[in-house]
């Protein structure tokens, strides 16, 4: 796998992507590459870890190094579970009780009985990130209605559709293909 | 003596020699405790055992402050444990990321680090700053070494695919190397008696033989000052004491006494006719009776500045 610095542009979508999540901050105190493989998979890593990928290049192929935080196509950046942890973790979320919980992490949708709350920005059709009442993002859902219709709905329709979870962890040999 | 241990005479005859006690096989055939550790990189210790005190009776490990012995079932259903704030480990096989004594920046190097379960327990004493170089000879096992440094959010490792031995070119480069060295794994018959009937004392010669080749290329590319620390879960003095022993013949290295509170048995000084460095005493040798866990064996080896 070859890895390379991103381009003017692609700098920009992720600086675009982190001002939103209010985690520019990430820009100066971590390295982020490219890694192209089928996709444009973004990676961030410590400073003297990327130091040292250029540094002990010679006769080592890269592998691995730091998180796969996203991958973005021409104008986004999709994040992966490990990055919104880290870095999307702050906006469009929604918070479900602990019986929700586990459904999601086994792959059901969230139904409208499970829902304790969410943040303020979120609106109907929303791609919004699902996290249990200590505010651990669980994995990424679409947003059926809008947050005010959900507290009308019945018990057991659903509220947020399942996108990913981290539960696919189990679900796939325990190997977390960074989802 | 359980019956299973019968299965392979050539291990019964060897280790009369190393721990014949019934004792020692009573504990060998039972399983082995379930324990986890905090993964103090997205989480506090006190508030994870705060969200699972309710389901599970934890038990501290003693020579880790974030380790604990769990009982009960389901652990691994857990949305703490898919949420990465707990990594299952087995207790003595976190020693030697305890006491390898890292620091926020160093460059450390563990050199067979597959699954990454003391890679991602050194990144958490780093608090995800520096660098680690994680190594594994084989693809196939990689594969859950990325998955678990990703699940944990371990932004300080970067992960490459060489024979630990290629790393003795790098000269005085590390501040801090862990070989847990690729071993017969009698520690892990607890876990499963398939590595009973694998084992062989011809295996223990090659593997011994690989391991000197490693320790040494281990040394060499540990800085002056620095520590490595040579750590199997095997209990076969020749792929240990032998081990140490014969790096300290052939290089200036000292070993360092370590101490926690555990029990633990006297290494050997000799074995079947070979006399080893009289500092090999000061290694860790914890046969499963001592502490209820995994047999062990830890060098912590420094290397004059």
């Amino acid at each position: 796998m070859e890895i390379r610095e991103l381009k003017q542009k692609e700098l920009k979508v992720l600086r675009n992507a982190l001002r939103y999540f209010r985690a520019e901050s990430f820009l100066r105190t971590h390295r982020f590459f490219i890694v192209d493989n089928k996709r444009k998979n973004i990676f961030m890593c410590t400073h003297e870890i990327y130091e040292m990928i250029t540094e002990l290049s010679s006769g080592i192929d890269f592998m691995w190094a730091g998180i796969k935080i996203g991958e973005m196509s021409s104008r986004k950046v999709r994040f992966t579970l490990e990055g919104a942890y880290y870095l999307a973790g702050k906006r469009n979320r929604i918070f479900v009780k602990p019986k929700g919980e586990m459904l999601f992490l086994y792959g059901r949708d969230v139904l409208a009985s499970s829902v304790l709350s969410w943040d303020k920005d979120v609106k109907e059709n929303d791609v919004v990130f699902v996290a249990n009442k200590h505010g651990d993002i669980l994995g990424i859902g679409r947003l059926t209605h809008s947050p005010e219709r959900i507290s009308n709905l019945e018990p057991h329709e659903t509220a947020v559709k399942n996108l990913v979870d981290r539960g696919e962890y189990l679900r796939k040999n325990r190997l977390y293909d960074a989802f | 003596m359980n019956e299973i241990f019968q299965s392979n005479m050539e291990f019964l005859r060897k280790y009369s020699e190393i721990d014949g006690t019934s004792e020692f096989y009573n504990y060998m055939s039972q399983p082995l405790r379930q324990s986890f550790r905090v993964n103090l990189l997205k989480s506090k210790t006190d508030v994870v055992v705060e969200r699972l005190s309710d389901e599970f009776q934890l038990e501290k490990i003693p020579w880790t402050e974030e380790g604990f012995f769990v009982e009960g079932d389901g652990i691994t259903n857990t949305p703490e444990f898919v949420l990465g704030l707990i990594f299952m480990q087995e207790a003595s096989s976190m020693i030697p990321a305890r006491i390898l004594d890292v620091k926020p920046d160093m460059h450390i190097l563990d050199m067979a680090a597959s699954p990454g379960a003391k890679t991602t327990q050194i990144s958490a004493y780093m608090m995800n700053r520096g660098c680690i170089v994680a190594n594994d000879v084989k693809y196939s096992r990689l594969n859950i070494l990325a998955s678990n440094v990703q699940k944990m959010g371990c932004v300080n490792v970067r992960i490459t695919m060489k024979d630990g031995r290629y790393f003795g070119k790098f000269r005085d480069k590390f501040d801090r190397i862990l070989l847990d060295a690729p071993c017969s794994n009698v520690g892990m018959i607890r876990k499963n008696y398939r590595y009973l009937k694998l084992w062989r004392q011809r295996d223990v010669e090659a593997l011994s033989r690989l391991q000197k080749e490693l320790i040494m290329a281990a040394y060499k590319a540990l800085k002056p000052g620095g520590i490595l620390v040579y750590s199997t879960c095997t209990l076969d003095p020749e792929e240990n004491e032998e081990v140490v022993d014969h790096l300290l013949s052939n290089t200036d290295a000292d070993v360092e006494r370590i101490k926690l509170p555990l029990k633990s048995h006297k290494p050997f000084t000799e074995f079947r006719g070979k006399c080893y460095d009289k500092r090999v005493k000061r290694c860790l040798r914890i046969h499963p009776q001592d502490n209820n866990t995994e047999g062990f064996f830890i060098a912590k080896i420094l290397k004059s500045p």
